[in-house]
């Protein structure tokens, strides 16, 4: 049975004005397309705003001022669209990606690194199957550094190695265009059943 | 009809406009999902890490179900977020902190919690004390090194707007050496941040559901035991959904994916027939 949820409607009405691209771009597909941008923007930005209350309003009424400093800087950001103090800006920025960047490497050495380092020159497996993964793998991680870490270095020697490299590369790439594909794939599933089972009840 | 004259016609396939493949793929969408094909489902095993898990946590553990999730990404995780939110509240006295650090996070957490519970009547759990629902608070990475180190001077208020002192859970997070596990439903490389400083400053061990396009990434961390597991897309959370006994989107969407895959290998196989055949009699790409 057709749902009578207006919400359900609604969406559904959506849903059939985006996938109208497949036809042809047109004044429906445009209208789903700048809906769906104005609603997550704004959706967005209502949040951040209640966000950003909890961490100053609410605390200033409480007697803690430690987000004032914060806050101005925050403000000076917004200084960029005055011609002439664009210079204020700076100061923010320059702690924004400091504080992110230090933030970053500090567990980036021990978890993305030293662990997977660890991990690729780790005893080879008993099981057949997991040591020729184990193989396959160290292969073409030397082979892929070799390909992009050296590619300077021009000798006929390391041309195959470099060559077998390029070729890993384009596997691994090709593996991960499949699963870009299945995450489209799943995208239409999802809403196919939306309006199929959802909204028409079938 | 001559044999040419059929090399030709499937050699003009390649003209044929992608109308009529968008056409065919969705075909091949919908008729699975009028006429379900009860396709087997096999449990992988790093879904099933996770399961097992789970199931070994010890009462009293906290798992923080971090819903980093977007409505376009959704679909593939959703499935598994209800699955494992649902296996936790089975478990005697484990309990949940979610958090996001996307804007919609929490509100696709409630959409999941009024789907299976109507809201927050989880049966034989009190909100507050076995699990709460913390809102958005935007920074990034720098709000999940904030999270590990010092969460109770970032909330002032859940999800709710009930102040932090009035949730007893919450006041035993000081940092993330209080907790037992990380489940994170993510649509992107989010999982890193947790990685950084979570896993690495405090050991937590990270259980994960990622989107298919990033599954390639998840592997090496599952190799070396950085995560205990993981589940990819909608496969992933329908095998999840399957193992905990609680058929959902996810399962009834596989018979789907399967039918949609076989279109797409058929048209890619013809495609490539196609242009080898234009090839040969001197066009195509």
């Amino acid at each position: 049975m057709v749902s009578m949820d207006i919400g359900v409607w609604v969406a559904a009405i959506l849903t059939l004005c985006c996938y109208s691209i497949l036809y042809k771009e047109g004044p429906l597909y445009r209208f789903g397309e700048a809906t769906a941008i104005g609603f997550g923007l704004g959706y967005t930005i209502i949040r951040t705003l209640d966000s950003l209350r909890g961490m100053t309003v609410l605390r200033w009424q409480g007697g803690n001022f430690e987000t004032v400093i914060p806050v101005l800087l925050g403000v000076l950001l917004y200084f960029r669209f005055v011609p002439g103090y664009r210079w204020m800006q700076r100061p923010t920025l320059a702690f924004v990606v400091g504080a992110g960047m230090g933030i970053s490497i500090r567990g980036a050495m021990h978890a993305q690194f030293v662990l997977q380092i660890a991990g690729s020159i780790a005893k080879i497996p008993s099981n057949p199957i997991d040591a020729f993964t184990w193989v396959v793998t160290s292969v073409g991680t030397l082979t892929v550094l070799l390909y992009y870490v050296f590619a300077h270095l021009k000798t006929e020697t390391l041309d195959p190695p470099r060559k077998l490299g390029r070729y890993m590369l384009m596997i691994g790439l090709g593996a991960a265009f499949a699963g870009g594909t299945l995450t489209w794939i799943t995208d239409i599933i999802v809403r196919i059943q939306f309006l199929v089972l959802t909204w028409l009840g079938l | 009809m001559s044999s040419d004259s059929l090399l030709d016609r499937i050699a003009g396939i390649q003209d044929m406009g992608e109308k009529w493949v968008y056409l065919l793929i969705i075909i091949g969408v919908i008729v699975p999902t009028l006429v379900p094909l009860n396709m087997p489902v096999a449990i992988s095993e790093p879904t099933r890490a996770v399961y097992n898990y789970i199931n070994a946590l010890e009462p009293g553990s906290i798992v923080i179900f971090a819903v980093d999730l977007h409505p376009v990404t959704m679909p593939e995780c959703f499935g598994a977020m209800m699955a494992v939110m649902q296996h936790i509240f089975s478990l005697a006295d484990v309990r949940i902190i979610a958090t996001t650090r996307g804007t919609m996070g929490s509100d696709i957490l409630m959409m999941g919690m009024n789907t299976v519970y109507g809201g927050l009547n989880v049966p034989g759990k009190e909100y507050g004390v076995d699990y709460i629902v913390m809102p958005y608070i935007p920074g990034g990475e720098t709000y999940v090194a904030q999270l590990a180190q010092d969460p109770q001077s970032m909330y002032t208020q859940d999800y709710f707007y009930n102040f932090v002192e009035d949730l007893p859970l919450f006041q035993e997070f000081q940092n993330g050496a209080d907790i037992d596990l990380i489940v994170e439903f993510c649509h992107g490389p989010q999982f890193y941040d947790y990685l950084r400083h979570f896993n690495a400053a405090y050991g937590t061990p990270i259980a994960i559901s990622v989107v298919a396009y990033i599954y390639a990434e998840v592997m090496p961390y599952y190799a070396t035991g950085q995560f205990i597991g993981y589940m990819v897309g909608l496969r992933g959370a329908g095998e999840y959904e399957k193992i905990v006994g609680k058929p959902g989107i996810a399962l009834q969407g596989a018979d789907a994916l399967s039918g949609s895959y076989a279109w797409i290998i058929a048209v890619i196989i013809i495609g490539n027939i196609a242009n080898l055949l234009k090839k040969t009699s001197g066009g195509g790409n």
